[in-house]
Order: structure tokens, then C-alpha cells, then sequence
């Protein structure tokens, strides 16, 4: 019998303790394959490099939300998709990052030779803290440094704006403004099609008020057979070619990707 | 001397004739008698030619007065104001008519007698045809009223309250002309294809000289020979069924106001080339097939001018008043589309088309934003 007990009392403590471990494992990003700021292009010195890294975990740990840099001379070197927003997907997914059981996390790709970026957003805490409009205004701010080549004042700028992001989010009120991108899309989607709708109408409506209109021509008259044709001659003469960047599938007008379950959203472009 | 006005009288009973629209016959109010159009004419023959010579006699006269004596017109008479009128004694009455020069024939505004004047034809061209009236003074009223339904931007006060001011039929002169055109014209046409690949939408645009020669032949092109008629209401109750075109005949007039033309052939033809030329462009574009765009960028026509026939057609002018404006319109007394400007309600027409753009705003910001 009390061979029995103790038999129970082993397989009680092996069944908690396979249970907590995993918890305690994920309740941290620290299963994470990557630094919090991976420099493989090589555009920020030792320095600049720690002071990112340094300040990256401090965010991360203070608001359980992983905060990634991630510079790279070419993403295309590294897959064999075109889209920025799946290369991202692989890369969080490869090297196991984001905090806690729900891998919370935002990484910013950076992709130097093409001057690509791409930020991308996992889990329901981060997505939380990191809306449409959030996500646009930040990125509005830290391009303006990436522009002019000043990427260690972009990163910087990004990690403070996570950080403002993340603390509003805390205090239940996540960063959410009407942004450029909103405005185009009120424009384009809601404004424009209203306008010409109303336009259409309008027009519609006035055309039969104003019916005394005067002739410019005599189609009605027109002596039945009488149209002759002599002489019809149709030249080539040349060819004008316009090209326009195209989309990848998986973005769409507005740059901004999700991916088939959800958990990934992610916005980008070039800078 | 002979009266120059002719007032169609009854044979029957000496009451007024007037042309029926809808037996084509001129009646009596009176008695109820009806004459064809050529019995009436056969009739009044002799008085009509009477008419005329005293007209011209009288025109000479007038003239050969103003050559010899200083009459000091301006000073003691109408001066600026009698130019382009005339006056006439009604012969059923005794009243004094005060016509336009042009006019050819009226009613009389105290007896109501139809009256003609055909020394208003003498000097000048006669007409050569005429669309008799087939639709009435009911007929146009009806139309009216049905020009006002289902217009939403109507001010109800105008359809509510309008009166009718005054409702006329009026054999309006118009130039029948016959003309084929040549025509040589370039136009520009492009084709587009649109391909894709991994990185890019590429677009594909193949440009075209295209040039067409032919040449289209018009039959009686319309052009209004009245200044008193506005062109865009003559042009808008266009086209007149031609097959109703019978030889001018004074027994038509009777009942209708008709005027004479005072915008010559020649002045009227350029708006006839210029109708006649772009039908020319529209026909030759109609053979430009196969291309996305096609614009014209020149042309060049040779006329064929032919035949000039000079034509009373039948119109029936309804005027109105609202809100101290004029509101003509005018309809075809032939086929009876009517056709005028209507007067607008601004509120109505911002409230309709902010309203809608609200709606369709607030619904793609629902659905779509």
C-alpha cells in the first residue's frame, strides 16, 4: 500500500512538473533564437548596437511583449518568396520569437540593398497594442530618420514609439489615430465613390429640366443607303509601354498583410 | 380696294373657318360645315390674288410716297417703334390690327376671327410645303403636363399653381435643305493590353493613324428661319415626319399664327453645313471599329449643296410665368414632343444629392472603412 502511495505521489509531482516547466519556459521570449536587435547588414557600430539591444529588452520585459530589429543587406537572399510580409512570417516562426505562451512580439525588417522594410505583428497582446493606426503612425515617424539614411535614429525611434505604444495599451488605451493612410483610404473608398455616385445623380436628375438643346447634327436626316466609304486606311504607328510596380498577393492596396489564421498582421514598404 | 387680309368665310353661312387638326379640314364653328382644303382655296381664289396685288399696290405706294414727300414720320408718328409692324382693318369687326411684318396670319383679338394676310407671301419667297397641324391646343396642354411629372427637381409650386400665360400654334418658316457631303477625316486610335509579371503590371498602349473618306447624303435638314423662334427649341422638337410634307396652301393657316421668314437662306445654310458636316464625322467615325480610344484630329469636307425648299411646320408655343421668369416651350404639332426648360428648386436638388451622397458615405463607412 505504501509502495502504491508513493507510486502516486511520483506520478502526481511528474504530471505537475511536466506541466509547469513548459509554462515557465514560456512565460519569457528567452527561447528566442535571435538577439533583440540582429545587425547582419552591419550599419550600426558596437556601440549602437547595445545601446538598441539593451533598451529592446528592457521594453520587451517591461511590457511582456518582444520588440525585434532585424537588418539584413537582402531578404531575398534568405528565401525564395517575394513577399516581404512571408519572409517575416518565417523568420518569427524559424527562430522562435515573441514573449510568453501567446509569443507576443513586433519585429521590424529592414532590408538594406533593396530598401525594403516590413513590421509584422504576432499575438493578441501585441496586435492589441499595436493597431492599424498605431502601426501607420509609427512607421510615418521612424521612415523619416530611414529617408536620410539615419537608421540608427530610425531604430531608436522605433523602439521609443513601441514603448509609447505598449504603455498606452497598458493604461487600456491603445494608440489608435486617424492616420494619412486612413485618410486615403476615407478618400478613396468612402469619399470618392459617394461624390461621383451623388455626381451621377445629379446629373440624372437635372438633364431632363434643361430639354431645349440645340442640334449639331442631322443624323435623323440622312438619305437611307446614301453613306459611301472610298477610301479607309488603318497605320500602326507606335507603341508606348507604362509600368507599375505590382503588389504581391498577400498585401493589399494599403501595404498592410494578414495571414490566413491571424495571428500574424503586418504592414510595409520601401523608405 | 380690296381689303389685303383674307378671312375665310363659311359659304354656307358666312361664319369663320377655321383648319381642324384632326380631320384636316376647314370648319365652321356656326353651322358645323367642312370644306376640304382645296375647295376652300378654289373658293377664295380670286379674293386671296386680290388681296395680294392690293398688298404689293399698296407697298408701292407707301413707297413711292416716301420718295416724293417728307410725311415727318419721326417727329409727329410711332418713329423707331412702327419699323417691322403693320396694320390691318379686320374685315368681320372693323378693328385695327397691328401685326409684326412678318406675320402671315393671325386671329383677330376682338372678334376672335382667323384671319391671312397672303400679301405677307408677296415679294418674298412663297412657301413650297407645309406640315399641317395634327395635334391640338388640348393635345399640347396634356403634353405640357405630363413634361412635369416624374421631375423631382420641379418646385411643387410651379406645377401646382403654373397658369398657361398664353398658348399659340404657329406655322414656323423653316430652310428644308438637300446637301451630300465629302468627307476626309484622321483620326487618332489606340489599343491597350495589360499583362503582369512577378514585379509589375505592364501596360501596352499600340497607336494608330486611321483615316476614312466617304462622303453622306441629307435630305431637308431643318433650319428655323424665324429670329423671333429660339434655335435650341426649334432644333429640340426635331425630327418632323416628312412624309406629312403636302404643297403650301393658304387653307392651312386658318385658326394658327404663321409667320414669314426674316433669317435669309443664306444666313440659315452655314448652320445647315455645319449640322450636315458633323453627321458626315459621326458616319465616318461609325467605321472605326476594333479600337479602346479614337478622337478626331482633322478634317476637311467638300459641300454638294442641293435643293432648298421653304417650309411651314406646324409648333405649338406654350408660355408661362413663375416667380417673375419666362418659361417657354414648344411642341412639335406634328409628332407632339414637347420640350422647354423647367425652373429648378436648388433645395430640392441639394437636398436629393447630399442625401444620397450621406447615405452612400455612411454605408461604404459601415461597410468598407
Amino acid at each position: 500500500m505504501k509502495k502504491r502511495i508513493a507510486a502516486f505521489w511520483l506520478l502526481l509531482c511528474i504530471l505537475v512538473f511536466s506541466l509547469t516547466v513548459p509554462a515557465i519556459a514560456a512565460s519569457d521570449d528567452s527561447e528566442a533564437e535571435l538577439d533583440y536587435v540582429t545587425d547582419i547588414a552591419g550599419i550600426l557600430t558596437d556601440e549602437e548596437l547595445d545601446t538598441l539591444e539593451s533598451e529592446a529588452a528592457s521594453i520587451s520585459a517591461a511590457y511582456a511583449c518582444s520588440t525585434y530589429i532585424l537588418v539584413l543587406d537582402n531578404y531575398r537572399l534568405y528565401t525564395d518568396s517575394d513577399s516581404t510580409f512571408n519572409f517575416c512570417m518565417e523568420t518569427y516562426e524559424k527562430y522562435n520569437l515573441g514573449w510568453g505562451a501567446d509569443k507576443d512580439g513586433i519585429l521590424l525588417m529592414l532590408s538594406k540593398a533593396n530598401r525594403d522594410y516590413y513590421l509584422i505583428i504576432h499575438g493578441d497582446g501585441a496586435g492589441y497594442a499595436f493597431t492599424e493606426g498605431g502601426r501607420d503612425q509609427m512607421q510615418d515617424r521612424f521612415l523619416t530618420y530611414f529617408g536620410r539614411d539615419d537608421y540608427y535614429g530610425g531604430f531608436r525611434k522605433y523602439l521609443s514609439e513601441c514603448r509609447s505604444c505598449l504603455q498606452a495599451a497598458a493604461e487600456g488605451k491603445p494608440i489608435d489615430p486617424f492616420t494619412k493612410k486612413d485618410m486615403e483610404k476615407l478618400v478613396f473608398f468612402c469619399l470618392a465613390p459617394s461624390l461621383l455616385l451623388a455626381a451621377v445623380v445629379g446629373y440624372l436628375l437635372y438633364r431632363p429640366m434643361r430639354t431645349a438643346v440645340k442640334q449639331s447634327s442631322a443624323g435623323s436626316y440622312i438619305v437611307p443607303g446614301s453613306t459611301e466609304l472610298r477610301q479607309r486606311a488603318d497605320q500602326f504607328s507606335h507603341r508606348t509601354v507604362r509600368r507599375r510596380p505590382r503588389q504581391s498577393d498577400s498585401e493589399g492596396s494599403s501595404g498592410r498583410s494578414y495571414d490566413s489564421s491571424g495571428s500574424y498582421s503586418g504592414s510595409g514598404g520601401k523608405f | 380696294m380690296a381689303s389685303p387680309i383674307t378671312n375665310y368665310q363659311c359659304p354656307a353661312c358666312t361664319g369663320p373657318l377655321h383648319f381642324s387638326e384632326s380631320t384636316g379640314r376647314l370648319e365652321c364653328d356656326y353651322c358645323g360645315s367642312s370644306f376640304t382644303v382645296e375647295e376652300v382655296e378654289a373658293l377664295f381664289a380670286e379674293k386671296n390674288e386680290k388681296a395680294r396685288i392690293s398688298a404689293e399696290a399698296e407697298q408701292a405706294e407707301t413707297s413711292s410716297r416716301d420718295e416724293s414727300w417728307d410725311m415727318g414720320m419721326e417727329e409727329n408718328g410711332w418713329g423707331a417703334d412702327a419699323e417691322g409692324m403693320k396694320a390691318y382693318t379686320c374685315p368681320s369687326c372693323g378693328a385695327e390690327l397691328i401685326c409684326d411684318e412678318t406675320t402671315a396670319a393671325t386671329s383677330c383679338p376682338y372678334c376672335g376671327n382667323p384671319t391671312i394676310l397672303p400679301g405677307q407671301f408677296a415679294g418674298g419667297k412663297k412657301p413650297d410645303l407645309i406640315i399641317p397641324f395634327k395635334l391640338d391646343k388640348a393635345a399640347a396642354i396634356a403634353a405640357l403636363k405630363k413634361h412635369y411629372r416624374k421631375k423631382p427637381l420641379l418646385p411643387r409650386a410651379f406645377a401646382a399653381a403654373n397658369h398657361i400665360q398664353e398658348i399659340q400654334g404657329i406655322y414656323v418658316p423653316f430652310w428644308l435643305f438637300d446637301a451630300t457631303v465629302d468627307a476626309n477625316v484622321h483620326f487618332k486610335a489606340t489599343i491597350s493590353h495589360e499583362h503582369t509579371t512577378a514585379k509589375e503590371i505592364i501596360t501596352e498602349t499600340d497607336h494608330f493613324n486611321v483615316f476614312r473618306e466617304g462622303s453622306v447624303s441629307m435630305s431637308r435638314v431643318p433650319v428655323d428661319g424665324s429670329s423671333k423662334m429660339p434655335d435650341a427649341h426649334m432644333d429640340a422638337i426635331e425630327p418632323f415626319d416628312y412624309s406629312g410634307l403636302v404643297p403650301f396652301s393658304l387653307g392651312y393657316l386658318p385658326g394658327f399664327l404663321a409667320d414669314k421668314y426674316d433669317v435669309t437662306m443664306e444666313e440659315c445654310a452655314k448652320r445647315a453645313d455645319l449640322r450636315c458636316q458633323n453627321t458626315a464625322v459621326e458616319e465616318m467615325r461609325k467605321t472605326v471599329v476594333g479600337y479602346q480610344t479614337c478622337t478626331v484630329c482633322q478634317k476637311s469636307f467638300k459641300m454638294h449643296r442641293g435643293e432648298v425648299k421653304y417650309a411651314l411646320l406646324p409648333v405649338w408655343m406654350l408660355h408661362t410665368k413663375w416667380n417673375g421668369k419666362d418659361f417657354l416651350f414648344a411642341m412639335n404639332g406634328q409628332t407632339g414632343k414637347l420640350i422647354g426648360d423647367l425652373p429648378i428648386s436648388w433645395g430640392k436638388f441639394c437636398g436629393l444629392v447630399g442625401g444620397i451622397f450621406l447615405a452612400a458615405f455612411i454605408l461604404l463607412c459601415m461597410f468598407g472603412f
